[in-house]
């Protein structure tokens, strides 16, 4: 994944780089941090105290979190403290509510510890059941390809761009171009009257915003995970799919249904296995371990979807153009 | 091109935040490309009641012409109470719910969502997406509408109400990556136009006096926060880590905070809690620093941390605050904390390393020269606001 600073300001400034070796000086400070809590610099429990105030207004997560924002929620609440606040704002009040803290304390003090050490088995379960999550998604890892690489060949040109602009004709609504590369084609269909914005994980996409385009360094799927349902006019798809798992294109199907409208357009433009093969078979792709669908194979695919396909070849890739009852 | 804003209050009496960032822009848009802007606001500036203070009516500011509205009802007594409710799984609780909230947050202003619809500006812009105004307001205008959420991670974000404000902008106007990242998987905006765009900053307008004399201080080196004074901005934690650094470090090291106090702190020798002052006493105060401290964990932007880059200071924020610490990390320009220990390693190491500071501060001050200058970002905006308008409304097509 490129850094935070590549996606806003490009790779850091060499000179600056050496004078600073800002990793260095976190690493420092958190072995520092370390050090200081084994040494009880900082009182535990007043340390505790402390740590509650960091996390008291810390970001909440309420529908979606980490389950490690929300287990760092409950061990901010687990500690209970037995030392009742004693301020008052009536005459003597403080002298009476410390007379009775005093007389209470071992009563008090009894039952907060029980709490405490219940609350903290309860949250040792839970920190538990989070690392048996953690462990499954690494696993899940290993099987899975969250952003498949977007595949190209050379040789391949840019003929079915004409076909793409002309099948979504004059459709209102917005046409996303996944894998769109500097924008070149989102900006023919911009030119053409549509509303296109384009996607790309690469790291090496233009910034769309001074050539007036709205492109995104997104991948695909985390692209449509956020996308609302029947909000887009049209999808063209190029490169996208070669290296997909066969889940992950049993999920794309299932996005395309949900964030396209009714009269939406489908513009899958995919590679020709047989112009995969041997040495021009790109390294991701071989990377990937997947084998890419044939064309007559995507038709199928999308028929079994209730799409109805027009397939326009060319020498090395293929055009498919699918939509709805037609 | 004629730009509205909507906004729940306004003026120079709003000190930063999500309106004094409207302002901003609005009157960037009117002083510096000549576009002609209207602001719908109500008449109020206390954002804890909401109470109508000014006058109703037709005002001009800055050749920001101000259309002030009354509400009906301000923060209402159950707020508090609904607000705890809600904090309980938000995004589960029901539309009515979320609707109640909303009204109870305040100001209710029905009259100006009625003038919205009156409104003959080529594009409406919200700012934020919590209040009242936007939430009905956005579904009312006619023209293309340009949502600034202004959002953090809080509970409110994900009530569903929001699902259908967010649906409605035909953009959306993002202050920071780490803002887009936080609302495009709770609000599925993705496929919406956007843009991230922050906000600009000025140039250091101090006149060079003495910040600690300022301060009462005189001859005391201080650290600095700017912004206000709220528990929920991390204040309290903040005052708290200082004292105990104190305890630990004893020595002539103050901590001024500057801004409206919505929450009084204790008295302390080492603290200096001096409520709103003046810009020019603010930029002085600031260039005296040894550093600055963002302590709030509930920032859409932090204005006030590429402002201490202007006045060439290091910064110390808060580790969970997304957009901070993406200022930060893009930047090169200052540390985080993530509670008391690493605030009390992070600021040693600061105070005891010039160079450090040094070079973190000019790397701060570059990132900020380099994205956040007015004249590069008004064009942004206004290159994003005529592409908003070029597409139409389309958000009527969804409802």
């Amino acid at each position: 994944m490129p850094s935070l600073r590549d996606c806003f300001e490009g790779p850091v400034d060499p000179v600056i780089s050496q004078e600073i070796d800002l990793d260095q000086v976190r690493r420092e400070i958190a072995a520092e941090v370390v050090a200081r809590r084994a040494s009880g610099s900082v009182d535990a429990i007043e340390e505790r105290r402390l740590q509650r105030l960091f996390e008291q207004y810390s970001p909440h997560a309420g529908g979606i979190g980490a389950l490690s924002d929300a287990l760092r929620s409950v061990d901010a609440t687990i500690f209970i403290d037995p030392d009742v606040p004693v301020t008052s704002s009536q005459l003597a009040g403080a002298a009476v509510k410390t007379a009775l803290r005093k007389a209470n304390y071992w009563y008090v003090r009894w039952i907060t510890t029980q709490a405490t050490k219940a609350l903290s088995n309860i949250a040792g379960v839970l920190h538990q059941v989070g690392t048996e999550i953690d462990r499954i998604n690494r696993r899940l890892d290993l099987v899975s390809n969250d952003t498949p690489a977007v595949i190209e060949v050379a040789g391949a040109t840019t003929w079915w761009h004409e076909q793409a602009r002309m099948s979504l004709g004059e459709r209102r609504g917005r046409v996303l171009v996944a894998a769109c590369g500097d924008g070149a084609l989102v900006a023919e269909l911009n030119a053409a009257g549509l509303d296109a914005y384009g996607t790309d994980p690469r790291s090496s996409l233009v910034s769309g915003e001074a050539k007036g385009l709205d492109l995104r360094r997104e991948g695909l799927i985390e692209h449509l995970e956020a996308v609302a349902d029947a909000m887009l006019a049209g999808v063209v798809l190029t490169g996208v799919t070669e290296a997909m798992l066969p889940a992950q294109r049993t999920w794309l199907l299932r996005a395309l249904d949900r964030v396209l409208i009714a009269q939406g357009l489908v513009v899958l433009h995919v590679l020709k296995p047989e112009s995969l093969r041997g040495d021009a078979r790109p390294i991701a792709l071989e990377l990937a371990g997947v084998e890419p669908l044939r064309p007559s194979t995507w038709v199928a695919v999308l028929a079994e979807r209730g799409l109805t396909s027009v397939v326009v070849d060319g020498d090395l890739d293929t055009l498919i153009i699918a939509s709805r009852g037609q | 091109m004629k730009i509205a804003f909507v906004t729940p209050r306004y003026g120079e009496q709003v000190m930063g935040g999500a309106e004094g960032a409207a302002r901003s822009l609005a009157e960037h848009l009117v002083a510096d490309l000549g576009h002609e802007v209207d602001v719908f606001t109500t008449c109020a500036i206390d954002h804890l009641s909401w109470a109508d203070v000014l006058d109703p009516g037709v005002s001009t500011l800055n050749g920001v012409t101000v259309r002030r509205y009354t509400s009906s009802a301000g923060r209402d007594a159950s707020f508090s109470d609904l607000d705890a409710r809600i904090r309980v799984a938000p995004s589960s609780r029901t539309l009515d719910d979320a609707a109640a909230w909303v009204r109870a947050n305040g100001p209710v202003s029905d009259s100006l969502v009625e003038a919205l619809g009156e409104c003959d500006a080529d594009v409406v812009a919200f700012y934020p997406y919590l209040f009242y105004m936007t939430v009905h307001g956005i579904t009312r205008v006619s023209q293309p509408a340009v949502l600034h959420p202004a959002a953090h991670d809080e509970p409110s974000l994900y009530l569903p109400i929001f699902r259908r404000v967010f649906d409605a902008a035909d953009g959306i106007c993002f202050h920071t990556e780490a803002e887009r990242a936080l609302v495009e998987p709770v609000l599925h905006t993705a496929a919406t136009n956007q843009i991230v765009l922050g906000l600009g900053t000025g140039h250091a307008s101090g006149s060079g006096r003495d910040g600690a004399a300022l301060l009462g201080i005189a001859g005391r080196p201080y650290v600095v926060s700017v912004g206000r004074v709220d528990e929920q901005k991390g204040s309290t934690m903040l005052y708290e880590y200082f004292i105990e650094y104190k305890k630990q470090h004893p020595g002539p090291l103050a901590l001024a905070m500057l801004g409206p106090v919505s929450r009084p702190l204790r008295d302390h020798r080492d603290v200096v809690v001096t409520g709103i002052v003046d810009e020019a006493d603010k930029w002085d105060i600031v260039a005296g620093a040894e550093l600055a401290i963002s302590p709030s964990a509930m920032e859409s932007f932090s204005l006030v941390v590429l402002e201490a880059w202007v006045a060439k200071r290091a910064v110390m924020v808060n580790a969970v605050c997304g957009p901070t610490v993406e200022h930060i990390e893009a930047s090169g320009g200052g540390l985080s904390f993530s509670g008391y220990l690493s605030f009390e390693v992070t600021l040693e190491r600061l105070l005891s390393d010039t160079r450090l500071r040094t070079q973190m501060a000019e790397r701060g001050a570059a990132y900020v020269a380099k994205r956040y200058d007015w004249p590069v970002l008004i064009r942004r905006y206004e290159a994003f606001l005529e592409s908003v308008v070029a597409q139409g409304r389309r958000a009527d097509l969804r409802r």
